[in-house]
């Protein structure tokens, strides 16, 4: 399975321990300067949300991930389970999730067709026992991804146009030499 | 001025702190067959309480079936399948083995919602796996488990533990519409609320909801619900009790 720009930042940051932006791109065998500017935007994201840590200027460690999410799904399934048919508000009030995501949630289990909607009511159609693994991750990491795209790819052509003013330049000054 | 709103919160009430106790006290008799007894009206918030302590905490919730009440087997199997046996074994006395086997490693509360809708053979199949396994049960449901229980008395002398769930104070709905929608409710308001529900939770969060459409109607200010408006909202909102004319 192809692994993700994200999971291989992981793969480098656990094998090095301590480390910076630039080892983890040699580690992680970048070549180019776009992707290792998206290993810095990741970084930060990392940062954020407590995977990494700042241990000295430019240098982090890896502090591994956050289980509270698996926690707050792990007790949204079990009310979901429990009642047969929530609302969002019901898994706000008692497995403590946020209303947005609790409709994220809710929204990845429909398109794995585990549950239906009917009007503000989410009713679980086939019981797997097990909670189910997010096969699509959350909205909220997909947009970020989007986003982190969109900018790499700005950040490129920006590099690219720079590229070419530069030859234009030095041809310009070449001429008038 | 922004609109109010009722937010989803779980009050944290006089019920809530006895559950909590009740399970500390049967969590401290690990390893004995013991079983709790839950009871009280409907719209005391029981099931929402063992749903919310469910989520946080390894345990089976199980809802009783009208239907099981003269099958064993579905309850044997609906229990098994909480357990985790996707396919649970089709004759009742190997489910009921694969429950036994499962609860001895593991003996993690099971809470039992409505079991008053089930026979006494079910009532004695619970207390064999609670005896046998060392698996704490708690039944829940409406006053008259107390007395379902206390009837007999191989169960009634395994019950550890026994709760009665009491109407929402008038304390609770100041804490409640302090916490939901940050209103600061005066003392006469929130009798209003709670002596038209009669202590009923839906009924209370029903009224309080028409008593904040009322005021952001009127331009909403957290400490403006009188009990002028909690009169009115109990007036425009379902009755808990039947009003209709003798």
């Amino acid at each position: 399975m192809k692994q993700t720009f994200a999971g291989r930042i992981r793969e480098a940051a656990r094998a090095l321990g301590e480390f910076t932006a630039k080892d983890l791109g040699e580690r992680m065998g970048v070549k180019t300067y776009t992707e290792e500017n998206k290993i810095r935007l990741w970084l930060k994201d990392f940062l954020k949300r407590g995977e990494m840590r700042r241990v000295a200027p430019g240098r982090y460690v890896y502090a591994g991930q956050d289980r509270g999410t698996e926690e707050k799904r792990q007790r949204m399934w079990r009310v979901l389970r429990a009642r047969r048919a929530v609302t969002a508000a019901d898994l706000q009030e008692l497995a403590g999730a946020s209303a947005e995501y609790a409709w994220e949630w809710l929204r990845a289990l429909k398109r794995q067709g585990l549950v239906a909607k009917t009007g503000r009511t989410w009713r679980l159609l086939h019981d797997p026992v097990e909670m189910p693994t997010m096969r699509d991750n959350a909205e909220k990491i997909r947009r970020l991804r989007a986003a982190h795209k969109a900018l790499a790819d700005e950040l490129a052509r920006i590099e690219q146009a720079l590229a070419q003013s530069r030859r234009a330049l030095e041809s310009l000054s070449k001429e008038a030499l | 001025m922004g609109q109010l709103q009722l937010k989803p919160v779980f009050v944290h009430n006089h019920n809530v702190r006895n559950f909590q106790d009740l399970m500390k006290g049967l969590m401290r008799l690990a390893g004995e067959g013991r079983m709790a007894c839950i009871w009280g009206r409907a719209g005391r918030g029981k099931t929402r309480t063992v749903q919310w302590w469910h989520s946080q905490n390894e345990s089976v919730y199980l809802r009783m079936r009208a239907d099981w009440k003269h099958s064993r087997a579905a309850f044997a199997r609906a229990l098994a399948r909480e357990l985790g046996f996707l396919t649970p074994p089709w004759s009742t006395s190997q489910c009921l083995d694969a429950v036994i086997t499962k609860l001895t490693d593991e003996p993690i509360p099971v809470f039992i919602d409505e079991p008053e809708r089930l026979g006494r053979e079910t009532l004695e199949t619970i207390r064999d796996l609670t005896d046998l396994t060392g698996a704490p049960f708690v039944l829940l449901g409406e006053e008259e488990l107390y007395d379902w229980m206390a009837r007999e008395r191989r169960v009634w002398s395994r019950t550890a533990e026994q709760m009665e769930f009491l109407p929402w104070s008038p304390t609770d709905v100041i804490v409640y519409a302090g916490e939901a929608a940050g209103l600061r409710l005066c003392p006469e308001a929130a009798e209003i609320f709670h002596r038209s529900a009669d202590g009923d939770i839906r009924i209370i969060k029903r009224d309080l909801g028409t008593a904040v459409r009322i005021l952001n109607a009127n331009g909403a200010k957290p400490d403006g619900l009188t009990p002028d408006i909690a009169r009115s909202a109990v007036k425009a909102g379902m009755k808990g009790r039947d009003r209709r004319p003798k």
